[in-house]
């Protein structure tokens, strides 16, 4: 039976049959034909037939009344016990026939009621699961999952913990791996989605590779997967994609629990339906929940809808107190009372009260992983420095427990503090947490109304925060004073009262004193929120935007405090009519974390603060740090005066003129600035350019582009934190895993390989198609693979890469014009319809002095358009086939043999090999802007391997199908048409047409040829080099040479970075001031090579001289090199070592010494022929 | 009739110049640029354009000002409009682009056409697909300018 309630309504008993037994009755009476013969239906088939006549002959309403009856008459034994009857295998299987959503919805209720004591087992134990792994202790996790699916069946929500629980132990569990398997054999949708619970449970995968993943669950076109997608598979962020008819049509097949989720899913968004008040079934919905499975959620969106009263709540006190504590200031004795309850028993919200208690008392000292989740807690409520690697960290704690209910409080608390995040927005992650969890606060009177703060005070009449609410809202404050309020919440909470009353202006006089005055500093950092949003409701954009600017470049970390949105609109009311630099500051803000939107806005904004300053041009700002501000200016030369944002100022003239501007400020900052690593690079790679300018006149013809800023600007993030994690795993020893040695042989062997040294194709190319099958890879290997992934992603496929770049630029720009044009410059070109027939009537070839007959006109036009036909077609197999890029896994690479049609594309599939060869392209102790540097190198050589091949394909194919196709054509105008002028006028048309495209593929080979300038064998003076170095470090040096040496153009990287490493050796080491440091350089010659020495002035002591003997000994030997990269400091002269052993392929020696005040370095280089010549 | 072609490819130039000869009966008064940059400050100091033609992909400045080899931008475009309409500048407007769908954002010209119409309303006029292996591309923009020329 049903359970009982006195709400609901009793089918009223007839002398008919009742519903369920009808179909009980028929179903069973049912029979079929065998031949002529009537039989019953086999189990199977009742059942199937049973189910269809519930759902096409019955209301809502009767299915969920007659669900029980039918259920436990054994007629539908799979659709209403699901994983409890039915095999793995079927999980998912359509057991009950598509239907609407009150349909499905009245199913699962009525399903879910009729298993009421296994699902109240199952969330008994779920309660269990979440203080178990608060706790840490997995094996009671698992044990407790072994129960919940014996009782329950199994269910995906088993699946996931189990998932992570697999890979979080270590060596993983093999049992539970092989139980996890065996589960979902032979299945393949639950077979995929476990397998791809399983891949992000690992934390690299999660952070490479969850945001793809995201993307393609956005492209998928099956409604009916996507929403499973969205549902299982991304975080808890994007459940409102879900559609909840295409969810429970996924989910009444799977188990029990999983449709008992998903319908507690769809609960939560009834606490926004209006229509509440008039759907029965979500009232009944809400009522089963509530009273048979005691949801909080239930209970508490049918008290926020007058459905129950307070008396039916059931309140914790001990919650209260808890609240009242940390409300009052007491923090000591709130973080005792929450451990004397126990953390682990305690809901998501009253944990966050914990954590920010702790922030000011610091007591917590457990350990465990409730206490590691709260430790990073309070880093993201600080804002402090490891608040992005600790948002971070709760993000995938929270993404791989997300079919528990605290860790999803616990994505909703990332998602407010991580992101910007609005008042309104506050309020509504607020209210969720309220609504998913017990009663804990009378604050929460904002989300109930002051109904449940009156009724509260009466229940918790002493609890001092019930009180102090109840004075302060309703009784307006008469009896505040015999509560001894501390000051500092008073004014907390009478700012809060101002502003709920839309006093907006008065509140900002209050709140400057918080943030001027204030000691706590997560009350500051609330106040600065609040003091910004007040002024822009008051209209006072130029002191909002100011304070908003001012916090923001003191310490990128607050930006997230402020309701960025909001600010932005103020900035854009008023930019445009003011001077300050502020607004242009803002703009960038925005643009470096949120997104491009505003661009536009930021170059005129910035176009204007020049203009309104009465200055031309950003240099005209160096020195003035006291009028706009130290930080400001800077923040302002380094973010918002970038090329980009120059390249649409009238006062530059040229690229040329915006770079020198540019350098000239990154010149400035490195003096004033601290962390200039990244300037450095900036102006270094500024200066290259600038060397190869110097030595090559031509303009690069190529129209190949990839804007690689990406990897520095804002959406490097992602990028940055995984290098991080690299460089993290690259400190722990991998030299003798089995996958370094091997790949560390088979680089070593192929390099040997004779027959491959001639090759065109680059090597890292050549070892992309090797694959090691079975291979694991080490967590250092497998992490640098997947960087590398990442990157060809954003080189390959990004906004601006190579793909959209070929499709905007060639594919349907200069390509199909370049090859058209000769034809159609001699009206040689017709398409095969009416509009383009009209034409040719109009051509020459109809009308003028030499013309067709109307019989042959018809046979040439036909002909033509034939051979434009095969012209476009060609075109497109250009287009679509040699100019598209393809990326295959290794696995799948080695498996398929790649086909004459793909050998022309551009390939970007990459190796584990490939990447291991990549990643010794780093240098010692490298940057992220190595990183960089390295991986746009390595991108580009694949992508000009590719662009080779499809040259050659251009160069030779193309040159001879057009070729043939235009002898054809002549030979087909020859047969089909009477010798006449008009003829010869049309043939020797065709044949210069076929002259010209021989020019034309030049010159679209000249596009694909990056390489075809011919920078690579320019030579530069070392002198002008090494000048260039100098003017990035500004500093001076005297240089002697015996004979005018030169760098090749393909070396000159490599000097840059010798030279570069060595004056900033001198700079950092040498003690002497950097305006006062003499440095001397020559270069001589020596039996094989050069000798190169450089002297600079110098303090130094007796720990110094060993320091070098050290340096001297180290030099050249890997072994010592690799043990002291982790304990010493200055790695520069293993730098330089590893540029000239492992890049130039030289050998090198190195002296070092100390002559009186100077220290001198002399290194031997030997075999340079291939980078240097006199 | 004054006009302002912004058209980074000669070829496709070279069309466009030809049609224009063909369509006004007095031989209009025609500036070119061929990138954003030179495009932004033609019309910033001579707002006293009838039309301007612009294409959607080109680089950001003219190539004898940009020794590095070109700096594209796929939606220049746009960026060209966007400065029109934050600065105030009301010229009316016909995109010439070459290609149907923009591939990464996966937009196509018609949905491009409806952001254009939505967003730059006050002078935005029009798009056309230039197709060099075709003359269709001819009758769409004499269909545009002509409802041009009925509103001025």
């Amino acid at each position: 039976m049903p359970p009982k309630n006195k709400n609901r309504t009793k089918p009223k008993s007839t002398k008919k049959l009742s519903v369920a037994k009808r179909i009980i009755i028929n179903s069973n009476n049912k029979r079929r034909m065998l031949g002529r013969k009537p039989v019953p239906l086999s189990v199977q088939e009742r059942e199937t037939y049973a189910v269809v006549e519930i759902f096409s002959s019955l209301s809502p309403q009767q299915i969920y009344l007659n669900f029980d009856e039918i259920a436990k008459s054994n007629l539908i034994p799979k659709a209403s016990n699901l994983t409890l009857h039915r095999d793995i295998v079927d999980f998912y299987s359509a057991a009950t026939p598509s239907a609407t959503l009150e349909q499905n919805l009245s199913w699962g209720l009525g399903l879910i009621s009729h298993h009421r004591d296994k699902l109240q087992f199952f969330i008994e134990r779920q309660n269990l699961i979440t203080r178990a792994i608060l706790e840490g202790d997995n094996h009671l996790v698992e044990s407790i999952l072994r129960e919940v699916d014996d009782r329950c069946g199994i269910s995906l929500w088993s699946i996931k913990i189990r998932a992570q629980l697999t890979s979080c132990m270590q060596n993983g569990d093999q049992e539970e791996k092989k139980y996890l398997s065996n589960a979902v054999v032979e299945n393949r949708l639950l077979s995929s989605l476990v397998e791809k619970c399983s891949f992000f449970c690992n934390k690299d995968s999660f952070i490479l590779f969850l945001g793809t993943e995201i993307a393609n669950i956005e492209r998928i076109n099956n409604e009916y997967v996507k929403n499973i997608a969205w549902y299982h598979i991304a975080p808890k962020t994007f459940i409102r994609r879900c559609d909840y008819f295409q969810l429970l049509k996924t989910e009444k097949n799977a188990s029990i629990i999983d449709l008992f989720l998903a319908i507690t899913s769809y609960s939560e968004l009834l606490s926004e339906k209006k229509e509440l008040e008039e759907s029965d079934q979500s009232k009944e919905l809400l009522r089963v929940l509530d009273e048979d499975f005691q949801s909080v959620t239930a209970k508490n969106i049918r008290y926020l809808n007058k459905l129950i009263c307070f008396d039916d709540l059931s309140l914790n006190e001990n919650f209260f107190l808890i609240c009242s504590l940390h409300e009052k200031g007491s923090h000591k004795e709130c973080i005792e009372k929450a451990i004397d309850y126990g953390l682990t028993r305690l809901p998501f919200p009253i944990i966050e009260m914990v954590a920010k208690s702790n922030v000011r008392e610091n007591l917590l000292n457990g350990s465990g992983i409730i206490y590691e989740l709260i430790e990073k807690m309070q880093s993201v409520l600080l804002k402090d420095s490891d608040c992005n690697k600790s948002i971070q960290d709760l993000d995938y704690i929270s993404y791989v427990y997300r079919s528990i209910d605290w860790f999803n409080d616990l994505k909703t608390f990332i998602d407010r503090e991580g992101n910007f995040s609005s008042s309104e927005k506050i309020f509504s992650s607020e209210k969720m947490l309220t609504i998913r969890n017990p009663m804990f606060s009378p604050s929460q009177s904002t989300v109930f109304g002051s109904e449940y703060l009156v009724e509260l005070t009466k229940t918790f009449p002493n609890i001092w925060f019930v009180r102090f609410l109840y004075e302060l809202s309703v009784e307006k404050g008469s009896k505040l004073k015999q509560l001894n309020v501390p000051q500092e919440i008073l004014s907390r909470y009478k700012i809060k009262g101002m502003i709920d009353k839309g006093m907006h202006f008065a509140a900002t006089e209050n709140l400057y004193n918080s943030v001027s005055g204030g000691t706590d500093s997560l009350i500051t950092l609330e106040s600065y929120r609040l003091l910004v949003d007040c002024l822009i409701y008051s209209e006072k954009h130029d002191e909002a935007v100011k304070i908003f600017t001012e916090e923001s470049v003191k310490n990128s970390n607050y930006i997230p405090i402020f309701d960025i949105e909001n600010v932005i609109s103020a900035a854009l009311l008023k930019y445009k009519r003011s001077e300050k630099i502020d607004y242009p500051i803002s703009l960038a803000i925005y643009s470096k974390v949120v997104d491009d939107r505003y661009d536009s806005d930021l170059k005129y904004s910035f176009e204007l603060f020049l203009e309104r300053n009465g200055m031309s041009r950003p240099e005209e700002l160096f020195g003035k740090e006291d009028f706009f501000g130290k930080e400001k200016l800077h923040y302002f030369l380094r973010w918002v005066c970038t090329p980009e944002n120059m390249s649409l100022l009238e006062t530059f003239s040229d690229l040329d003129d915006i770079e020198l501007s540019r350098s000239r400020i990154c010149k400035y900052l490195i003096k004033k600035t601290k962390n200039t690593s990244s300037l450095t690079h900036e102006l270094i790679e500024i200066s290259k350019k600038e060397a190869q300018r110097l030595a090559s006149e031509d303009v690069d013809k190529s129209k190949i582009f990839v804007d690689t800023s990406v990897f520095t600007g804002r959406d490097s993030e992602k990028f940055r934190i995984l290098f991080d994690r690299y460089i993290e795993l690259k400190s722990k020893t991998y030299h003798d895993s089995e996958d370094e040695l091997l790949f560390e042989e088979i680089c070593e062997t192929t390099r040997r390989n004779e027959s491959l040294k001639d090759s065109s194709i680059s090597f890292p190319s050549i070892l992309s198609s090797i694959y090691i099958q079975g291979m694991n890879l080490n967590k250092k290997n497998s992490m640098f693979l997947g960087l590398c992934k990442l990157f060809r992603e954003e080189f390959a496929y990004g906004q601006k890469g190579l793909n959209s770049h070929l499709s905007t630029r060639i594919r349907h720009g200069y390509l199909p014009t370049a090859i058209e044009r000769p034809f159609k410059d001699e009206s040689i070109l017709f398409k095969d319809n009416q509009g383009s027939h009209r034409i040719f009537k109009k051509s020459r070839w109809c009308e003028g002095r030499f013309i067709f007959s109307d019989n042959q006109a018809d046979h040439v036009y036909q002909e033509l358009c034939e051979f434009s036909k095969l012209l476009q077609e060609h075109i497109e197999l250009i287009n679509d086939q040699w100019l598209q890029i393809y990326t295959l896994d290794s696995e799948v690479s080695q498996i398929k043999n790649i086909d004459e049609g793909t050998i022309g594309k551009i390939n970007f599939s990459v190796s584990p090999i490939e990447c291991f060869y990549v990643e010794k392209k780093l240098p010692i102790s490298p940057t992220y802007e190595d990183l960089v540097k390295v991986m746009i190198d390595w991108l580009w050589q694949k992508a000009d391997d590719s662009f080779f091949e499809i040259r050659n394909r251009i160069e030779n194919q193309s040159r001879t199908h057009i070729a043939l196709l235009t002898e054809n054509l002549l030979t087909n105008i020859k047969s089909k048409t009477e010798t006449c002028w008009a003829q010869h006028e049309l043939c020797n048309s065709v044949v210069r047409a076929k002259n010209k495209i021989n020019a034309q593929i030049d010159l679209i080979c000249s596009w694909l040829d990056r390489k075809s300038s011919p920078e690579s064998n320019r030579e530069h003076d070392v002198r002008v080099i090494l000048q260039m170095v100098a003017d990035s470090l500004s500093i001076d040096f005297t240089y002697t040479e015996e004979f005018k040496y030169k760098i090749y153009g393909s070396s000159v990287n490599y000097f840059v970075d010798i030279f570069h490493i060595l004056f900033e050796n001198a700079i950092s080491k040498s003690r002497v001031s950097h305006d006062e440091i003499d440095i001397e350089i020559s270069i001589s010659d020596r039996k094989n090579g050069i000798l190169f020495s450089m002297k600079n002035s110098c303090s130094h002591n007796n720990k110094d001289a060993e320091s070098l003997v050290f340096y001297s000994d180290a030099y050249g030997d890997e072994s010592l090199i690799n043990d002291s990269i982790q304990q010493e400091g200055g790695t520069g002269f293993f730098k330089i070592w590893k540029i000239l052993e492992k890049d130039m392929e030289v050998e090198s020696n190195i002296n070092l010494s100390y002559e009186e005040n100077r220290f001198a370095i002399v290194l031997e280089i030997d075999n340079l022929e291939k980078h240097l010549s006199k | 009739m004054k006009i302002a072609i912004i058209e980074d490819q000669p070829e496709k130039l070279q069309e466009i110049l030809y049609f224009l000869e063909e369509f006004y009966e007095v031989k209009p008064c025609i500036k070119i640029c061929e990138s954003l940059k030179s495009g932004l400050i033609l019309i910033k100091n001579d707002q006293d354009f009838d039309l301007i033609l612009l294409d959607m992909s080109m680089p950001v400045l003219d190539a004898k000002h940009d020794s590095h080899g070109l700096k594209p931008e796929n939606f220049a475009g746009r960026e060209l409009m966007k400065q029109m309409k934050i600065r105030g500048i009301s010229v009316p407007v016909v995109v010439v682009t070459q290609y149907a769908v923009f591939e990464k954002d996966n937009i196509t010209l018609a949905e491009l056409n409806e952001e254009f119409e939505k967003s730059y309303q006050d002078f935005y006029k029009g798009c056309v697909y230039f197709q060099s292996s075709s003359d269709d591309w001819m009758q769409e923009l004499a269909e545009v300018l002509r409802g041009c020329n009925e509103q001025l």
